[in-house]
């Protein structure tokens, strides 16, 4: 065995992992729970921990430290002296964890042009931890929004999930604590769609449970960190849903046709995605998954649907094609062009200003337009608002898919 | 003084006068000194012999009679022959001097005693003081007042002159752009294609090297001039007093009045640059300029019309706080303290008047929080008092939201926040107006500069401040909410005391694991430690508090944020909620 196995900085490492994935684990039984009340999931965590909670929480700030500390910003510039090498332990310190978990092993090339990503993944994953057991200092955050700064972005997976999560809190507490002398009253509060969150999704969590999992081993970061991240953007999207806060999901149907596709495993290539189509067993695999959509939208997130929510199913002439799935508060949005699990390493980044209106507008235009009956020539309508149908028209809406 | 003069050239009434006092002094001691002069002369007894007063003539002789022999003379008697004498062996053989072999006779004793009695008559007229009457002594006491007069002013004239000179050296002669547009529009009506270059500002030649010395040479033939009143006056003395010890007194004076001179250009100098450093420099923010710049802040803030954006690094707390010690309800009597005008530079009435919106950032470093139970007495100290400060600024943005928003009825305008994100500059911008603070080491010294303090632009002073206002922007948007930081700070600390989530939240028993008990042990700024409760302003800004009131007062900032918090009912916590009796799963309420 090499010395550096036993190196402190890997224990630390290790240790940190293991805690994520056990709040991993604790988070994806309680937040799905039946009739689960979502604000008080920082104490069914603890509940489920037990014990550990304490130690979770000092090994995770210890973690967060080492990794505050990590004198690999972009503002150094080169790295000079020995400033590079906590950075090159911390590397092969990502590498050995990975490795360790089972999801292969990166190398030291990889590692090196990915380490950007491997930090920001890191230290999402610390404020993802410190978060879900109820100490969301933000520190860590702070510095991978640091980091999206200089690089442009964010890098596929958790992050990406922590912002839209975070896109949907900021616009919670901005309707909690409005800009207005009201007290917010949360039966009598009149939506306002100029302050409504609009998603323009292509693999919709909203519609499919199995998008909270993740079957690929590609991400150079543990799977944990990623699904931790979806399922802070699930947590908060229900807690913004179950708030009564105005929201309009729109989905192109072309798209939830290539999701479904992709979450049933079928390939890209047309020859073998004819092939399984015609296979019984993969036919069965994907309607099962297209039956679940009704279960998941309808009884876990929106147990009931107040005014200014919706979900569409965008018929073809109204599709946004040509926009990336995108999140868009009021204040701040992200845009992001992952697709499934395969794809760039950074794929997506925030939205403000007037990128975020000019994006806003368009979805509001697209949203405006799916109000219109349908014209004459057509036989159906171009979009159809999923929560207004019973189980049997909406099993028709979805046939085509 | 050094301000208003600087745009001037180099006659200023003050040089005028200078010149002027200095001539009068001059001419004043002149004609004194030869009144004495003529008045001593005139005397019977001190008549002077023919040619003794003739300086020239006195000189002459002087010089006439300075020779190297004599000079050699002298040396070997004081040195040479003294050594001889002084060496044993020689002195042992030396004969015995031999008795005067002199017969005396009664006639030669006589005449003997005769001319020394003369002689001795001739010492006592010379060397006895003369009987003085007072318009004598009147008249002398005037001429030495005069004298110490002219030289002192000598040497300020020559300090003024100085500067004078200088300035005179600097100045630019303003550009007179009507004659060029003149010359100009001449030029182009005659058809000429040339160029018409503008009239250089300033003579050249000024700035000659030459002129370097100017104010030393000036110095100089001022005080070489300024010697002619006391020469007539010392001449007339000459025979009264001993000359040595009386030019000696003469060259004290003198050398007092060059050194007072010098003294008067140092301090000006020193002040002068003191501005100058000032003006480069920034305040130094020590207690004293903390207090200036607070008070300098704060105007601005209620002047404000935009927005203020901030990054905060030690976060006041106002001395009118502590001064509602006596109160049940603290924070209601500061609140009606700052509403009534009472106190005006405090930060709630400052906010109340604004019409900006404030944003501040501030630097909370998660490294501090850790270690804390590690931590020395210092640093908990001063862990604490920056949580403390924080929450205290976030309880009266809270009150100013509030009331703004019921003056208005509109909570758009009315925005406070404070966001805690990695702030690397340290920068106040106020509408257009920029300070930037420089951090050296420990507190105390770091100073504060007012950036746009010089930029006259508007345009440029905007483009200034709209940078700056960015630069925080960026580092707000990054970070996130105070009041979730300071919730968390909480929950932490009751986790690190492994309290239940069902328990009640023992406030006090937090703050201490936090350092309130090592920040009320300490001697601080805000407030000094009393046997009992003596609210008084002293010190600038200290107030006198016992332990248990300021202990109390700190916990009233404390709960005061978490009520208010609760009563906004962040996060669907309806059924939590319940006045009075607040949980530790309360907290939560504000990080979910």
């Amino acid at each position: 065995m090499r010395p550096f196995l036993t190196s402190p900085g890997l224990e630390l490492a290790r240790s940190f992992w293991d805690a994520i994935a056990q709040i991993n684990d604790a988070v994806a039984v309680r937040l799905i729970e039946p009739k689960a009340e979502l604000w008080d999931i920082q104490l069914k965590i603890r509940e489920t921990v037990g014990d550990h909670y304490p130690l979770l929480i000092r090994r995770i700030m210890a973690f967060t430290l080492a990794l505050l500390d990590l004198p690999r910003m972009p503002e150094y510039g080169q790295a000079h002296g020995d400033s590079g090498k906590p950075l090159q332990q911390f590397l092969l310190n990502c590498d050995l964890v990975l490795n360790a978990l089972g999801q292969g092993w990166l190398g030291k090339k990889e590692r090196n042009n990915r380490s950007d990503e491997l930090l920001m993944e890191n230290l999402n994953a610390a404020w993802l931890g410190l978060y879900f057991l109820g100490v969301p200092f933000i520190h860590p955050w702070e510095k991978v929004r640091r980091l999206a700064g200089y690089r442009g972005g964010f890098p596929s997976g958790g992050c990406i999930a922590k912002y839209i999560g975070d896109v949907y809190r900021l616009a919670r507490h901005r309707f909690v604590q409005p800009d207005r002398p009201v007290p917010p009253a949360y039966s009598s509060f009149a939506p306002d769609d100029r302050d409504a969150v609009l998603v323009l999704s292509h693999t919709p969590m909203v519609m499919f449970q199995d998008a909270l999992t993740y079957k690929n081993d590609s991400y150079a970061t543990p799977r944990s960190v990623h699904e931790l991240g979806r399922r802070y953007a699930l947590l908060q999207m229900m807690l913004y849903i179950r708030g009564g806060h105005p929201v309009h999901f729109l989905i192109p149907s072309t798209a939830l046709t290539l999701a479904l596709d992709k979450l049933a495993d079928i390939p890209d290539d047309p020859l073998a995605k004819a092939i399984a189509k015609a296979t019984p067993s993969v036919v069965a695999r994907r309607d099962a998954i297209r039956q679940g959509i009704r279960t998941w939208m309808c009884d876990t997130i929106f147990t009931s649907v107040a005014a200014g929510q919706s979900v569409r199913l965008l018929k073809y002439p109204l599709d946004a094609s040509g926009m990336p799935t995108c999140v868009l508060g009021s204040k701040t949005g992200i845009y992001t062009l992952e697709s499934g699990e395969t794809g760039l390493h950074f794929a997506g980044n925030e939205l403000r200003d007037s990128l975020l209106e000019s994006y806003r507008d368009k979805l509001s235009r697209v949203l405006e337009r799916s109000n219109d009956k349908p014209a004459s020539p057509e036989p159906e309508p171009r979009a159809v608002s999923l929560l207004d149908l019973d189980a049997s028209a909406f099993a028709h809406a979805l046939k085509d898919v | 003084m050094h301000d208003s003069d600087r745009k001037a050239g180099f006659w200023t009434i003050k040089i005028f006068l200078g010149i002027g006092l200095y001539a009068g002094l001059w001419l004043a001691a002149l004609l004194l000194a030869l009144n004495y002069y003529h008045h001593y002369a005139a005397k019977a007894d001190h008549r002077p012999q023919p040619g003794e007063h003739d300086i020239l003539g006195a000189t002459r002789v002087m010089v006439r009679e300075l020779e190297l022999a004599h000079a050699r003379e002298a040396w070997d008697k004081l040195f040479v022959r003294t050594l001889a004498s002084q060496d044993p062996a020689h002195a042992a053989g030396m004969p015995a001097a031999a008795p005067s072999s002199a017969v005396s006779t009664p006639r030669t004793d006589f005449d003997r005693v005769r001319d020394e009695i003369r002689a001795l008559g001739v010492t006592i007229k010379d060397r006895t003081h003369p009987q003085q009457s007072l318009p004598d002594s009147l008249l002398k006491v005037v001429v030495v007042v005069t004298i110490s007069g002219l030289w002192f002013q000598t040497f300020l004239l020559a300090n003024a002159l100085k500067r004078a000179i200088s300035r005179w050296r600097r100045r630019r002669i303003p550009f007179d752009t009507r004659r060029f547009r003149q010359r100009q529009a001449e030029v182009q009506a005659d058809g000429c294609l040339h160029m018409v270059t503008p009239p250089l500002a300033a003579p050249r030649w000024r700035e000659h090297r030459l002129f370097n010395g100017a104010p030393l040479a000036l110095k100089w033939l001022l005080g070489v001039w300024s010697l002619v009143p006391p020469l007539v006056f010392a001449v007339a003395m000459h025979s009264v007093y001993e000359p040595a010890v009386f030019v000696m007194a003469l060259a004290a004076i003198f050398v007092a009045a060059e050194h007072y001179g010098g003294l008067t250009e140092t301090e000006h100098e020193l002040k002068a640059r003191t501005d100058e450093l000032k003006s480069k420099v920034g305040t130094v923010l020590d207690a004293d300029g903390l207090n200036e710049w607070r008070t300098e802040l704060y105007g601005l803030y209620g002047k404000a019309s935009y927005r203020v954006d901030a990054v905060i690094r030690y976060f006041d707390i106002d001395s009118a706080w502590w001064k509602c010690a006596g109160s049940a309800h603290p924070w209601i009597e500061y609140a009606k303290r700052c509403g009534s005008g009472s106190d005006s530079d405090t930060l709630l009435s400052t906010l109340l008047n604004t019409q900006a919106k404030v944003r501040f950032v501030s630097d909370q470093p998660l490294e501090a929080l850790e270690r804390l139970p590690w931590a020395s007495r210092n640093e908990r100290k001063d862990f604490f008092r920056s949580l403390l400060g924080l929450t205290w600024n976030l309880v009266v943005f809270d009150i100013a939201y509030e009331a703004r928003v019921a003056k208005a009825y509109s909570g758009t305008s009315a925005r406070y926040r404070i966001k805690i994100s990695r702030a690397p500059c340290w920068m106040h911008v106020v509408d257009d107006t920029v300070f930037q603070a420089i951090e050296r080491g420990k507190e105390g010294n770091a100073t504060v500069r007012q950036l746009t303090h010089d930029i006259a632009d508007v345009e440029d002073r905007r483009a200034l401040s709209g940078w700056a206002r960015d630069n925080v922007r960026r580092f707000a948007q990054r970070g996130g909410r105070a009041e979730e930081y300071v919730f968390a700070v909480l929950r932490y600390a009751a986790l690190g005391l492994a309290c239940q989530e069902e328990e009640d939240l023992a406030l006090k028993r937090l703050l201490n694991q936090l350092g309130m008990k090592d920040y009320l042990d300490e001697p601080k700024q805000d407030f000094l430690l009393a046997a009992f409760d003596d609210v008084d302003e002293r010190m600038n800004r200290s107030v006198l508090l016992s332990r248990e009131t300021a202990e109390t007062l700190c916990t009233a900032v404390f709960s005061e944020l978490l009520n208010r918090r609760m009563d906004k009912r962040n996060c669907l916590v309806k059924s939590w909620a319940l006045p009075g009796c607040m949980k530790l799963k309360h907290l939560l309420s504000e990080l979910v």
